[in-house]
């Protein structure tokens, strides 16, 4: 399942993972991924309606939940990722709601071997692994299907959410998750042939469009915690610059200010904090700090710096980047 | 600390906060509406916009001591208005949003500029929503989408 890395063997990871699946208590079909790692814990997780491992969850009144284990941010995978584990699913696209996912090991990026998002790795990454977990779904399914009616397999097909067997016979998905829960996990499941792509491919329209069109979308910003404190950053002008000293008596004197400190900063710099109970008040304390920057260990390069640079090392031999003889 | 009686769609609310709080502030910290959203807090992108009797105001700027007995209208109540229902299911079916950040401020804006002009043109379209920027870059299908709410409200 999972691609050889040095990243996650790094980690300690082996290259096996398994599917696990289980009955949920609230009923349905959960399907999780699980490290065989000495790093994880072997145990089963408690059941619950989500399990923070589960990838898919097919709900009793049909609707498909897919775990998107990348954050969205506009560049569509909260839809993109759903759409490779909904294709090979055979899954009825208007049923298929995409969350994202919570930390959890089993949500690591298989190549680099953490939770993440960057560098236009999501499909390129996740291309396999979804469609497998939709290919091993599919297959279970069916296979409650046909256990069910007695009837060879290959007079079985499955269409949007339905299995379709011989003599007019169907069965839905949401009907046949709790019996294809109990069934083992198949080691292969074949893949389809990009001809026979439904989803992938196609304008499928975003996942996410509703939540982002009234307001109900919980982004970064709006997380709001029990006790939350707001903390805002005096950054220095400059990359790299410090405070020589800075009076910070106006900002700590407004009501709901907890504390003022200094952090470094990526550029090897200072910068100062204000935390406070809530925005407005940390901003006002913010605008009241009087900070005196020190300068003197910025970075100084100018252009005419750069230039005199360039010319310097044009007078000087190169490396051979290439010969025609 | 002042305390103000805010209607807030179509709710009788209250908050007790320092006079010179911005209104976004007030909805989004002493409400919990945190569908607005917080930008660039000097008026300039837009993201924060609501209506303030009907009027699209950007809310970061607006200290709610100024606010008075005029409505308040956010994206979490638009959709209870005939042309801010129709103008989110013209975002949905025309798949404006990417990230989704500035589009409450985007729905507002639109909203109010359909109110005031049913079928408004290219450059009032420009007009009125040049004040909303979008990152990802969304404002052709923005275009697009108050043009396909305009015509479902004929």
């Amino acid at each position: 399942m999972f691609a050889t890395t040095i990243a996650a063997q790094e980690l300690g990871l082996s290259r096996r993972g398994f599917l696990r699946v289980s009955v949920t208590a609230a009923g349905g079909l959960i399907v999780s991924l699980y490290l065989d790692s000495p790093l994880l814990s072997q145990q089963p997780p408690q059941l619950k309606v989500y399990p923070p491992d589960a990838f898919v969850h097919i709900k009793r009144d049909g609707m498909i939940v897919i775990q998107v284990n990348r954050l969205e941010f506009g560049q569509g995978v909260q839809t993109a990722l759903p759409m490779l584990l909904a294709d090979e699913m055979d899954a009825d696209w208007s049923h298929v709601v995409a969350e994202l996912a919570p930390a959890a090991d089993v949500y690591k990026d298989p190549l680099f071997g953490i939770q993440m998002v960057g560098g236009s790795g999501s499909i390129a990454h996740s291309f396999q692994q979804y469609r497998e977990l939709g290919a091993k779904v599919r297959a279970m399914l069916l296979a409650a299907a046909v256990q069910q009616w007695k009837v060879p397999t290959a007079q079985c097909r499955t269409e949007a959410s339905v299995v379709y067997g011989p003599g007019g016979r169907s069965a839905k998905y949401a009907e046949l998750a709790d019996s294809a829960a109990r069934l083992p996990v198949p080691e292969n499941s074949p893949l389809k042939r990009a001809s026979d792509f439904k989803l992938i491919g196609k304008d499928t329209r975003r996942l996410d469009s509703r939540p982002k069109c009234d307001g109900s979308l919980k982004f970064g910003l709006d997380l709001d915690l029990p006790g939350m404190k707001v903390a805002l950053v005096a950054h220095p002008p400059i990359f790299g610059a410090s405070p020589k000293s800075f009076d910070d008596k106006a900002a700590r004197s407004l009501q709901g200010v907890m504390d003022v400190f200094e952090i470094p900063t990526i550029s090897r710099g200072t910068a100062v904090v204000v935390v406070a109970d809530k925005f407005w008040t940390a901003k006002q304390a913010r605008d009241r700090l009087a900070i005196n920057w020190d300068f003197s260990r910025v970075e100084s390069a100018d252009t005419a710096q750069l230039w005199a640079k360039y010319k310097e090392l044009a007078g000087t031999p190169g490396n051979v980047a290439g010969s025609t003889s | 600390m002042e305390t103000y009686k805010l209607t807030v769609n179509g709710q009788a609310k209250e908050v007790s906060t320092d006079p010179s709080t911005p209104l976004l502030w007030v909805l989004r910290e002493e409400l919990k509406m945190t569908g607005t959203k917080y930008g660039c807090g000097i008026s300039a992108c837009g993201a924060c916009t609501v209506h303030v009797a009907g009027v699209a105001t950007r809310s970061c700027v607006v200290p709610v001591s100024l606010i008075g007995d005029r409505p308040i209208v956010t994206i979490e109540g638009i959709g209870q208005d005939p042309v801010g229902r129709a103008v989110e299911d013209a975002w949905v079916s025309e798949d404006v949003v990417q990230c989704g950040y500035c589009q409450s401020g985007q729905i507002m804006s639109a909203v109010a500029l359909l109110k005031s002009i049913p079928k408004p043109t290219d450059t009032n379209i420009e007009e009125s929503m040049g004040g909303n920027i979008c990152r990802c870059g969304t404002y052709v299908r923005i275009r697009k989408a108050i043009k396909a709410a305009s015509q479902q409200l004929a």
